[in-house]
């Protein structure tokens, strides 16, 4: 098992004597350590001095330019900006740009506060008996 | 908030819909993230990872020997129930050690569902405690593995120790009208609870 066929099997990973092993340091994770969250340490706009609870996971938010101009050095700000076109929550967000929550909501917080983005409210705003008649009716239709 | 007139973005043609939550909770490997995908209208975001063998040391696995992922950080589906509004189901980061994520979570949650696996019912009892703690009106699902013992709801409740209101129902977290069907159980609940004190 310890031989090279131990190496080959990679659909047993069962077969994890080969932690101990000298060689053969898995290579996928090493990626592990990568935090995300670097991104947005080396971002001026995001993190250091806005505060990320400005953004609910819910809160929608929408681009107020289409391009970053000379703020293009960040990709993760000009995917958001691409992808808040039409409004968005911060979780959706998250999910279209693919990175997580965490860091999207930094970077948009950011961005809100520099004016790339702009938080939105619900075009109507139910009361909560209200919400929960319509969720109710809502699943039931599913 | 209580305004409902907003001046409308500069995308005013886009009605934006009103958005709320509730929170599927439970033990590790409870099944939270299958019900998210089951009745969610798009693939749910998630961040699940292979688990390593380190974190094998640190999550309890008795009796999931076939699990081979964990949710470690939060995913989360989504229904449009109406034009107007819009619910976000986020399932909760299984492991203990992402305990910090919960509050946010809770706050302004609808409710929740609690899942809970007969095999390992002691997983849940974090959830029960969270929720009652919190005031956030939960339902208790209890996700029928294969090769687990069939409990009657009366069981589980007695071994969770919650009170009467709180509706127990079985559920199948794989299948969509199973798992609608534990939503509209607690949005009955929600409204039920509300009622007293709502003249309507």
């Amino acid at each position: 098992m310890v031989s090279s066929r131990g190496s080959l099997d990679t659909a047993a990973p069962e077969s994890g004597d080969g932690r101990a092993g000298p060689d053969g340091p898995p290579a996928e994770p090493e990626e592990r350590f990568l935090r995300p969250y670097a991104v947005t340490a080396g971002d001026p706009g995001a993190a250091r001095a806005v505060d990320p609870g400005l953004l609910d996971l819910l809160t929608p938010v929408v681009a107020v330019r289409t391009e970053e101009g000379e703020g293009g050095l960040w990709p993760e700000r000009e995917a958001i900006l691409y992808h808040a076109r039409s409004p968005r929550t911060v979780a959706e967000l998250a999910a279209r740009v693919d990175l997580p929550v965490g860091q999207v909501r930094a970077i948009a917080a950011g961005m809100v506060e520099d004016g790339s983005l702009r938080c939105c409210e619900p075009t109507r705003s139910l009361r909560q008996a209200e919400l929960l008649q319509a969720v109710l009716e809502g699943l039931e239709a599913l | 908030m209580a305004s409902a007139d907003f001046e409308t973005t500069t995308h005013g043609q886009e009605p934006i819909p009103q958005a709320v939550k509730i929170i599927i909770a439970g033990g590790f490997g409870a099944g939270k993230t299958t019900m998210v995908g089951s009745v969610s209208e798009i693939a749910p975001l998630s961040t699940e990872e292979v688990m390593t063998e380190a974190s094998c040391g640190v999550d309890d696995l008795g009796g999931l020997e076939d699990k081979s992922t964990t949710t470690v950080a939060m995913d989360f589906g989504r229904i449009t129930v109406s034009p107007e509004v819009v619910l976000y189901l986020f399932g909760t980061p299984g492991q203990n050690r992402f305990w910090f994520m919960w509050d946010e979570l809770a706050e302004g949650a609808l409710g929740a569902v609690v899942l809970a696996d007969t095999r390992r019912l002691d997983t849940c009892f974090h959830a029960v405690d969270f929720f009652e703690r919190r005031g956030v009106p939960f339902v208790v699902a209890v996700n029928r593995f294969e090769g687990s013992t069939a409990y009657r709801t009366e069981e589980v409740r007695e071994a969770l120790d919650v009170p009467e209101e709180v509706p127990i129902v079985l559920a199948d977290a794989r299948d969509r009208e199973s798992s609608r069907d534990v939503l509209v159980e607690l949005v009955t609940h929600v409204i039920r609870g509300r009622s007293p004190a709502l003249s309507g």
